[in-house]
């Protein structure tokens, strides 16, 4: 039978309220402002030997200011933390990346949450690391269409709104998937220059056919689920444009638990 | 504001250390010969990184035991360190209480998600979320499977940007040949990067085969004409192929552990997870 109501012997609520604060730290960074804290709302309890159970989210609407420019994304701990060991990369607990409902699609991914590296460039987290999480990715995430001009071998497709101008994704990360019949048989299909060659440094890269069209030229649509890799500073940790461009309606949602400094 | 430093009312430290203890494991019925990595700490080796090797845990109260373990491979070690043969089965300070029976798998998490497996500074720099539970009571673990965990991957996975993938027929034949099951075609993705030489009516390009133990794991690709030197990166997500172990964090899955493998420098295991205790 399910139990209703006040757990027999249970003392006062020992859960707080904790206000979480998303920082940016890295490179040169705009940081992020949520006009309303109802927005970013947090709550903790402590067990006495000072393990800290902390959970949460951060939504994002119009009127915030979402951050920009950094290296990592950070979220505040109610209290400092110890670290276990040398390492800095020990999984704490699960974090919850969603574009929330308005979107479309409406990606969903699961984070994993550590305390935060000692970034010590740019706006460097200046020794504060103990009293942040980080969060690492799985995968980044992008996608769009791309239309051939009349008589066009190459078509150049701008990723940069929401791949960024330092990451490279390879080229296993990109699915291209034509989506009309041509007037002329494209033969090949093949991805070149990302964010290389004639591209370098802009987050673009060319999707390029053997034989082209003039009267129905190809039409695709692209994605990219791309793995981190070295292309850009910790890549594999969330920021502004990782696993996807933030924007409003999206929200970060956790879960963590760590032993307290003493 | 953000408190600093000590929690009013915090009792003494609870949290204590114990020697990180990891077996590969299988059944008879297998047919394998498991062989144990060698794990590395801080006063058992000279390998750089050893300190990241540890276990440490909590008892919380009422026999509530949270557990962080933490492992990596580094590239200076030889190749028994990340054993064979078999699934990783890693050691709890405690025995843990089996809700399912004695004997019995346990496929129940003993996580929030705090599991990953990631390869550190490469390309790609990949992060597997793992799903710990207690070990299966594989043959290997004798009766003791109530003092070990494994870990579920939910899927594996390999990849290639070399060059050398050249498509310079009709046909190439990829070799993988650490795997444990054939690939599966659907779960094969692969990317051109050049139309070199690609004749006409080429254009159509498949799996065409793809084979598993006791040959060497492979996949080939197959266009519809003459196709010269035309390069392309491929990478697998793979369902995971039948078996106790098939599905479980081990030296070839989700990747091989092999420091010096494809993947980079070295491989991280790192878990945090709870359970109960037997009593």
């Amino acid at each position: 039978m399910t139990n209703v109501g006040i757990i027999p012997g249970l003392q006062p609520s020992a859960g707080q309220d904790f206000v979480p604060k998303l920082v940016g730290f890295g490179g040169s960074p705009t940081q992020t402002i949520i006009k309303d804290t109802r927005r970013a709302v947090g709550r903790y309890i402590i067990n006495n030997q000072g393990l800290v159970v902390y959970s949460g989210s951060i939504t994002f609407a119009s009127g915030d200011t979402i951050g920009s420019g950094e290296n990592i994304w950070g979220i505040s701990l109610p209290f400092p933390a110890n670290r276990s060991s040398g390492g800095a990369d020990l999984p704490i607990g699960s974090a919850f990346l969603w574009q929330g409902s308005a979107s479309n699609p409406q990606l969903v991914l699961t984070g994993l949450t550590s305390l935060m590296d000692p970034v010590a460039i740019g706006g460097g987290s200046q020794g504060a690391q103990d009293y942040y999480f980080q969060t690492f990715l799985t995968e980044i995430i992008a996608f769009g269409t791309g239309a051939f001009t009349s008589g066009a071998t190459t078509c150049t497709i701008d990723a940069s709104a929401q791949l960024g101008t330092t990451f490279t994704p390879n080229a296993y990360d990109l699915h291209i998937v034509p989506t009309n019949v041509p007037s002329t048989n494209a033969q090949w299909l093949s991805v070149q220059n990302i964010n290389s060659g004639t591209n370098a440094g802009t987050g673009k890269f060319d999707v390029v056919i053997k034989a082209s069209a003039t009267t129905t030229p190809v039409q695709f649509a692209w994605r990219a689920r791309a793995w981190p890799n070295t292309s850009a500073t910790f890549a594999v940790l969330m920021n502004s444009q990782r696993p996807w461009a933030w924007a409003n309606g999206h929200s970060i949602g956790w879960r963590v638990q760590y032993e307290a400094k003493r | 504001m953000t408190n600093v430093g000590i929690l009013p009312g915090l009792n003494a430290d609870g949290w204590r250390t114990y020697p990180l203890e990891v077996k590969c494991v299988g059944n008879t019925v297998d047919g394998g010969s498991p062989v144990d990595p060698i794990i590395r700490t801080a006063n058992g080796g000279a390998s750089i990184g050893t300190s990241t090797n540890f276990a440490r845990y909590l008892i919380v109260d009422h026999q509530y035991v949270v557990v962080e373990v933490m492992m990596t491979f580094f590239h200076q070690e030889t190749s028994e360190d990340w054993g064979a043969g078999g699934a990783y089965a890693i050691k709890l300070p405690f025995p843990a209480y089996r809700m399912t029976g004695p004997g019995n798998p346990c496929p129940i998490p003993l996580s929030n998600g705090a599991a990953m497996a990631y390869w550190a500074f490469a390309n790609p720099w990949v992060t597997v979320p793992l799903i710990p539970t207690l070990a299966d009571p594989f043959d290997d673990l004798r009766g003791h499977e109530d003092e070990y965990f494994q870990c579920y991957t939910p899927f594996w996975l390999r990849y290639s940007n070399a060059l050398g993938n050249s498509l310079s027929a009709s046909t190439v034949t990829t070799s993988l040949s650490d795997l444990w099951g054939a690939p599966r075609a659907e779960d094969i993705e692969f990317t051109f990067i050049d139309a070199a030489g690609v004749g006409s009516g080429s254009g159509l390009v498949g799996v065409t085969a793809t084979t598993g133990p006791p040959s060497t794991p492979s996949f080939t690709l197959q266009c519809g004409g003459a196709a010269a030197n035309a390069d392309f990166f491929y990478r697998i997500l793979g369902k995971h192929p039948s078996g106790q172990f098939s599905a479980l964090l081990s030296p070839t899955v989700p990747w091989p552990m092999q420091p010096a493998s494809d993947f980079g420098l070295f491989p991280n295991i790192f878990i945090q997870l709870a359970y109960e205790a037997k009593r």
